[in-house]
């Protein structure tokens, strides 16, 4: 053989020691698929608990006019100093070995959560399996309970859970945050709101048993990456307003004309403009402008609202809604101490010197709220039909 | 001897710098600049490309000679043999810690549990058999390769937008232009770099349109270091920017397109393979050059394997651990080290010349 085909032999032999797959390859079906993980404190034995929904491909396997058999994830549990060693503890329980390359959702609960954001999420960061696509819910309660929840009509509910998340900009009630939104927003000086999800009352139907289901529930306020408090859906979206974060909602607004009575109002476009200005005195304030564009989407009562002399009065009940909204926000973010709106980052930017200055007593800036609405479109019909 | 284009040569010089670049973005983690970090990317690149100039015009003078030749002219055969030591020594220093730094970004991310050795090995095996093959031939791979590299990036950095802010890049000049410049001490040196390209000259076809080229080159890899910087900071905040090992590579794992265009991390690898393959096939030529004429020895091409095994067993063993070669990278550090190189190199030739040219009209 000549020199050359001596070499060309070698170069195979070489090639195929490495082309024979990657140094440690996992098959798929040796992968335990983690799909959803809540993390959660134990305060009593100072430990960190880890509880991963591993699905069962078996089970979401649906043969022809059959449904899924039976649960499509399973849920381990385990305990450890660090969410590493949790993590890796759990192949002490789980028969295949943890892939964390696609979880879906992070749920945390209420007592990880206010020991701090900073540290939980370092393993998530930090990892070469995990990813920073990860939606992150806070839990009021033991993440590990939530695990169990259904999300109908999806068989997986991990998958269900994110699909809510996802559409939650439907109602701007619950704001969605993925991993690398949660430590940009932690590391502001201003506060961070992360959705909170919960468990739905289960009511029996004809179609089943009673089910507990996921349920959105307003946000978590976080200063300095721990959690200190709660907001409800309304005060949740009024952050949002002056945030520039709400895409979608329903307003009800009372009826001008007749108490007791509301007109259902669909934002179909917000935004917000966010600026830091001196007053008189040349102390800071903000100024903050909301532009609302909103739809009629319906109405409880009978007056013709869309008339050239009444649609501008729309406007004004629905600016005022949201300002109610606003203020909501704003008392209930002065009883947690906390810059709910995301103020402090922009003062910081406009008057950075000034901001070094006041930073150690400020969490609060006044407010100048300037709220501009159109209520444009009315539907297919003037009024409801009224009975003669 | 074959000949590479000019064109070519601006893309090693692209190639060269946008290494480094990419996988690190230094100037990000000086602290006190905070949201201008690409200003003072911008900022370093022209001074770095001022360098670069001089650099260039200075060796153009003479394109026919390699710059150990200028330099043995220059000085004499000892001292020339001295400086020439120590331009293989920068080289290799270079080459040593592409190969880690190549190594370093797999192993603690998408595959760590595969022996360093596996990528050092894989990575020299090509590139011993790519500088076997002449520079000729790493020069074109370089020009097919390069434009895919610009273009990945311009493919991936758009992308984050929908999670940009642009009022993260504000305040500007928060800290003042002293900490700007302080700041751009790193990305002006690592044009250093470039200088193991100059011993490339002689095998330029077209001499004349190099300056051009290679400055091109250059600004083209700064101009993406501080878009990159800016976009990063946008994207992810500055002090979650500033705890980044990989800033580029993160990046790439957390863009997300209209939900279902995500987890692109596969094209950063093949980025970040191709510029380090091209880079460390490249340097090994070079070297192997550099250490021929050093040593007078015609035929250089047998000093490419030893010195590729050299190499790559060093770029395991040299640094302990990922801290040592984050402290190299760095920029409290890696200035200090390349300044020497980027100034004394061309300053002694310069002078020696200056000194021996009166002499040299008089006889």
């Amino acid at each position: 053989m000549s020199r050359r085909g001596r070499g060309l032999v070698a170069a195979a032999c070489l090639l195929a020691l490495l082309l024979s797959g990657c140094w440690n390859r996992r098959e798929l079906e040796t992968l335990g698929i983690i799909l959803a993980v809540g993390y959660d404190w134990d305060e009593e034995r100072q430990e960190y608990v880890v509880s991963a929904q591993m699905a069962k491909p078996q089970a979401m396997q649906t043969e022809a006019g059959g449904g899924a058999q039976g649960p499509t994830a399973h849920v381990f549990t385990a305990r450890g100093k660090t969410v590493f060693d949790a993590s890796r503890t759990l192949s002490l329980v789980a028969t295949r070995r943890a892939w964390w390359g696609h979880v879906q959702a992070l749920l945390i609960g209420d007592a990880a959560a206010r020991r701090g954001l900073d540290a939980l999420l370092d393993f998530v960061e930090r990892d070469g399996e995990t990813r920073p696509l990860y939606y992150v819910i806070v839990t009021k309660g033991w993440a590990g309970d939530l695990m169990h929840l259904r999300a109908s009509p999806e068989s997986v509910p991990a998958l269900g859970l994110v699909s809510l998340i996802r559409s939650a900009g439907a109602t701007s009630t619950a704001p969605s945050a993925r991993v690398f939104d949660v430590s940009r927003a932690i590391e502001a000086p201003s506060a961070a709101l992360i959705g909170v999800v919960g468990a739905s009352q289960g009511t029996a139907s004809d179609l089943g048993g009673p089910t507990r289901e996921f349920q959105l529930d307003g946000s978590a306020v976080f200063n300095k990456a721990k959690l200190i408090g709660y907001l409800d859906k309304r005060e949740t979206r009024g952050a949002l307003w002056v945030r520039g974060r709400v895409k979608s909602a329903i307003l009800p607004v009372p009826c001008p004309d007749e108490p007791g009575r509301h007109i259902g109002v669909e934002v179909i476009h917000a935004s917000s403009e966010v600026k830091p200005e001196l007053d008189q005195k040349g102390k800071v304030r903000v100024r903050v402008k909301l532009r609302v564009e909103a739809n009629l989407g319906d109405q409880d009562c009978h007056y013709q609202y869309v008339n050239l002399d009444r649609i501008e009065q729309l406007d004004r009940v629905v600016g005022s809604r949201i300002r109610e909204e606003v203020e909501a926000a704003e008392t209930a973010c002065l009883a947690l101490n906390a810059d709910c709106f995301g103020l402090t980052d922009r003062v910081m930017q406009r008057f950075p010197s000034y901001y070094e200055r006041v930073k150690a007593e400020r969490r609060h800036w006044p407010m100048v709220l300037e709220i501009e609405v159109r209520v444009r479109a009315t539907g297919a019909q003037l009024k409801p039909p009224k009975p003669k | 001897m074959a000949k590479i284009s000019a064109r070519q040569f601006g893309m090693l010089v692209f190639l060269l710098r946008i290494s480094l670049t990419i996988v690190r973005l230094p100037v990000l983690k000086a602290v006190k600049v905070g949201p201008d970090a690409w200003i003072a990317s911008l900022l370093g690149t022209a001074v770095g490309l001022v360098a670069l100039w001089l650099l260039i015009s200075l060796f153009l003078r003479e394109p026919s000679l390699t710059p150990m030749e200028r330099v043995d002219r220059a000085l004499g055969k000892v001292a020339g043999g001295l400086l020439g030591t120590l331009y293989l020594i920068f080289i290799f220093w270079d080459l040593m810690l592409t190969t880690r730094l190549y190594a370093g970004l797999l192993i603690s991310q998408p595959m760590p549990e595969t022996p360093t050795e596996a990528f050092v090995f894989m990575l020299l095996l090509g590139a011993v058999y790519a500088a076997h093959k002449g520079p000729e031939v790493v020069a074109r791979v370089g020009e097919f390769i390069a434009p895919l590299i610009l273009l990945s990036t311009v493919i991936v950095l758009p992308l984050g937008a929908n999670n940009m802010n642009l009022s993260a890049l504000t305040p500007v000049l928060g800290y003042g232009w002293g900490q700007v410049l302080r700041a751009a001490l790193f990305p002006a040196t690592v044009h250093v770099e470039i200088i193991a390209l100059l011993a490339l000259t002689p095998m330029v076809r077209d001499p004349k349109n190099m300056l051009r080229t290679g400055m091109i080159g250059g600004l083209l890899a700064g101009l993406i270091a501080a878009v990159a910087s800016a976009c990063l900071i946008m994207f992810y905040g500055v002090p979650r920017t500033q705890r980044l090992v990989y800033p580029l590579y993160d990046l790439t794992r957390s863009v997300t397109f209209g939900d279902f265009f995500e987890r692109i991390d596969a094209l950063f690898i093949f980025t970040w393979t191709a510029s380090s393959f091209v880079k460390v096939a490249l340097l090994i030529w070079i070297s192997s050059f550099v250490l021929g004429h050093v040593l007078r020895i015609k035929n250089s091409r047998v000093l490419i394997r030893p010195l590729a095994l050299l190499a790559g067993f060093l770029a395991m063993r040299a640094y302990a651990n990922q801290a040592e070669v984050r402290a190299l990278t760095s920029p409290q550090i890696y200035p200090f080290v390349a300044l020497p190189f980027l100034v004394l190199f061309p300053l002694v030739l310069q002078v020696a010349e200056w000194i021996r040219r009166p002499r040299g009209k008089a006889s």
